[in-house]
């Protein structure tokens, strides 16, 4: 009860509606920032083709002017068919030509589209003038690395070795290609023509059974099945979040980094332990089975997940969501943690410089109860700050994404199956977590304040290193600094937690660096508290209050 | 009763001795006040009761608590002005009241608004401390030095800065409080004509030493004043 009240003086000294009103503002100006950031890191949909009209329009030109001047049979072959194919697919390429697409799927499609033209005007090209005797010699002539002009977006060199490979295949392999290539490019021609993305994901799905027969490999059930849902419910953009699942779970699925052996460790520059690279990779490794279980149940269960994937990393397919969104709230404690800094520098130092400090080392309370309930107020005020802020961004993300998400489950991978946690449980517990690496930095602002009796200090020191915690890791894995990986041995570098227990790429390499993974940044978080704060109290207790 | 009793207390400043050995006891309801030349050890004396200093020697107890090995005890039953009253300047006077009864160990004060009367700050009791005149902040400072009911009150030059009214109110209400609640009261100040109004009983300080410690009947008895008669001790020790 006693620390409650000592608590609740804390409260009566440091509120002010000018100090509220301002760090509100503040945190609303963070919050607008992070959602900013991270729609600037988040999906990035601007593309460009592959070809431009332009370059269309020239290549038919070269194939009509050799038409014309009858170069030579190939040439005069290409062109022939080039005409006849121009028409549909120049309107395509125009369709998407300009230079930017909302849709991955329209992208991809372009990409595969113009591979495919150019195999099948060879293959077209062949059977044109397969029983040709001069055509064929023609060929067999042709150097490999030699040029011919360029037809699509494919190579020269892959274009002459295309057309001896496909004038070598036997009728019944001709036959085979021929077929499905023809057939490939009307759907994917179609698909872009109508908008269609389970028409270009009916033609995925025929290019998985042609490659599975031709090169005798297993066909993956999980994949076709994905393609199968799409194609049955005609699913039209690729943008519906069962969609985003899909593809995120076929890029997870199977995926493994491999370890370097032993003699490759050697003979790299690697600055870490053989024992550091192995657990990154068996780390980096678990992670990957992880999201495929949860991408897994999503799937199954029809439920969005929050896992992270910035597009132009790991994903092309992936969605902002406002659980997304509301995840970065979690990285606020920074932002928090430099507002204490500044605002209650001066939590001891204050009273002596104001003089308050014989009042209240007059009363009836030993002064490691006042200590105490200081940093008890630190603890809770910094929590409150923290709520707060996430309460606004909670408000911000809900008008800007919608409410409805945020109150769906969060996925989570533990004990080795896929558990359903209320998100918001989810949240104030990794909040609760995260408040002890930010108490070592409140334990400092005590420490500090108590003991130098220097408000400007204190506040210097702490934002700095408030600061340079958010840097550190950049630092060490980006800039090769691999002196400061001496700071990961303090608790410095866990203040924002979130991006330490989740496995950001910085945090992982730093981890290789060091070998020392989350839980030890709670441990080493604790121990420098409890370090400080008993210091604080020796000293603090010990010392003559002057003023 | 022995509200205070310091028994040969010593304390040190960087190998420098500024209390040889002080005793003295308060008995309840007395009115005693602790005098002497600037320097002399008043204020290290009073800041050593409070605890604010820790001492070198000696022991002292406030109501039979020892002030070192039962300090929340002991300090429960002092009130205390110690130098400038300061007080929280951005938060309201009630608000500073109130901190000041938490720390008392009252959770819901219902005695402040007599307290508020008792020292005539009704009309400003809810203006920031900052916006107070010093007469104010000084009587702010009694208020809360008289929260908790304490057995001992000290007060460590209490008239610094008042007018002659606010010296005369705060007489008044230093022999009312003594009167009704039989409270000790100890005073240090330098206004010597104010010590001979209001106290009882005299103790005359100089460089770390009881000097004196005298009724102020006897000093009336002998027909002279008590500036003379501190000023005839200061001399001999001088001269000594």
């Amino acid at each position: 009860m006693q620390l409650f009240r000592l608590i609740r003086c804390e409260f009566i000294k440091h509120f002010s509606w000018k100090k509220t009103v301002i760090i509100f503002l503040v945190l609303i100006v963070s919050c607008f920032g992070l959602m900013k950031m991270e729609s600037f890191f988040g999906s990035n949909r601007s593309y460009t083709s592959p070809i431009s009209i332009e370059e269309f329009d020239d290549a038919y030109q070269k194939a009509n002017k050799a038409l014309e001047e009858e170069t030579n049979f190939v040439n005069v072959g290409v062109a022939e068919v080039f005409s006849r194919l121009e028409k549909p697919y120049r309107d395509t390429i125009q369709l998407l030509g300009n230079g930017s697409t909302e849709s991955c799927w329209q992208q991809d499609a372009l990409f595969s589209l113009s591979s495919a033209l150019t195999r099948l005007v060879i293959l077209e090209q062949v059977q044109a003038y397969r029983n040709d005797a001069s055509f064929l010699e023609e060929v067999s002539s042709l150097p490999s690395e030699n040029a011919h002009y360029e037809l699509y977006y494919g190579t020269v060199a892959s274009y002459t070795n295309q057309l001896k490979e496909a004038v070598s295949l036997s009728l019944t392999e001709f036959s085979r290609d021929f077929t499905y290539y023809h057939e490939y490019v009307d759907l994917v021609t179609k698909a872009l023509e109508e908008n269609a993305y389970y028409l270009y994901i009916e033609a995925v799905y025929q290019t998985n059974l042609y490659y599975a027969t031709v090169f005798d490999t297993e066909i993956n059930e999980d994949t076709l099945a994905i393609y199968q849902m799409i194609i049955d419910e005609k699913i039209m953009d690729d943008s519906n979040y069962r969609v985003v699942n899909a593809h995120q779970y076929l890029e997870e699925i199977n995926r493994e980094i491999e370890a370097p052996t032993l003699e490759e460790y050697h003979q790299s520059s690697n600055q870490a332990s053989y024992e550091n690279v192995k657990t990154y990779y068996r780390t980096l490794n678990e992670d990957f089975d992880a999201k495929e279980q949860i991408l897994h149940y999503a799937i199954q269960h029809d439920l969005k997940h929050d896992l992270y994937y910035p597009s132009n990393y790991e994903s092309l397919y992936s969605y902002q969501t406002a659980k997304n969104f509301m995840n970065q709230g979690l990285h606020l404690i920074v932002v928090v943690i430099f507002i204490v800094a500044i605002t209650h520098a001066g939590i001891t130092s204050r009273e002596h410089d104001s003089g308050t400090v014989k009042l209240l080392l007059s009363k009836p309370v030993k002064r490691s109860k006042i200590l105490l309930s200081k940093f008890l107020y630190l603890i809770i005020e910094t929590f409150i700050l923290w709520l707060i802020a996430s309460l606004i961004l909670f408000v911000l993300v809900g008008i800007s994404y919608g409410f409805g998400e945020l109150f769906t489950p969060k996925l989570l991978f533990i004990g080795g199956e896929v558990r359903e946690i209320p998100y918001f449980l989810w949240y104030l517990g990794n909040m609760m977590v995260g408040m002890i690496p930010a108490c070592f930095f409140l334990s400092l602002i005590l420490f500090l304040s108590s003991i130098t009796l220097s408000t400007a200090l204190t506040a210097s020191v702490t934002s700095i290193l408030t600061l340079f915690s958010i840097m550190i890791w950049v630092l060490v894995s980006n800039f090769g600094f691999t002196f400061l990986k001496i700071f990961c041995y303090t608790p410095i570098p866990y203040l924002d937690y979130w991006m330490v227990a989740y496995h950001s790429e910085y945090y992982l390499e730093s981890c290789m660096l060091t070998g020392l993974y989350e839980p030890f940044g709670l441990m080493i978080s604790l121990i420098f508290i409890l370090i400080l704060y008993f210091l604080t109290v020796f000293i603090y207790t010990k010392r003559d209050i002057k003023n | 009763m022995k509200v205070l009793e310091a028994v040969e207390v010593r304390k040190k400043f960087h190998r420098k001795e500024i209390l040889h050995g002080i005793d003295i006891t308060l008995e309840e309801g007395e009115i005693v006040g602790f005098v002497g030349p600037n320097g002399a050890g008043k204020s290290t004396f009073i800041k050593s009761v409070l605890g604010l200093y820790h001492l070198d020697g000696g022991s002292i107890r406030i109501c039979d608590y020892d002030v070192k090995k039962d300090f929340e005890k002991a300090l429960r039953n002092v009130g205390c002005i110690v130098e400038n009253p300061d007080m929280y300047q951005n938060i309201s006077g009630w608000k500073n009241l109130e901190i000041c009864a938490l720390m008392n160990g009252i959770s819901h004060p219902k005695n402040l608004e007599v307290l508020v009367k008792l020292v005539h700050l009704e009309e400003a009791i809810h203006h920031k401390v900052k916006t107070y005149s010093l007469g104010m902040k000084q009587r702010l400072g009694l208020a809360q030095a008289l929260l908790n009911h304490p057995k001992l009150l000290i007060l460590d030059e209490p008239t610094n800065g008042l007018d002659p009214l606010g010296i005369k109110e705060l007489r008044e209400i230093l022999k009312r409080i003594n009167e009704e609640y039989k409270m000790t009261i100890f005073i240090s100040s330098h206004i010597l004509s104010e010590i001979e109004n209001v106290c009882d009983r005299v103790i005359l300080i100089q460089e770390g030493k009881i000097v004196e410690n005298i009724l102020v009947s006897d000093i009336k008895d002998k027909n002279i004043s008590l500036e003379d008669e501190f000023l005839t001790k200061t001399l001999r020790q001088d001269g000594e």
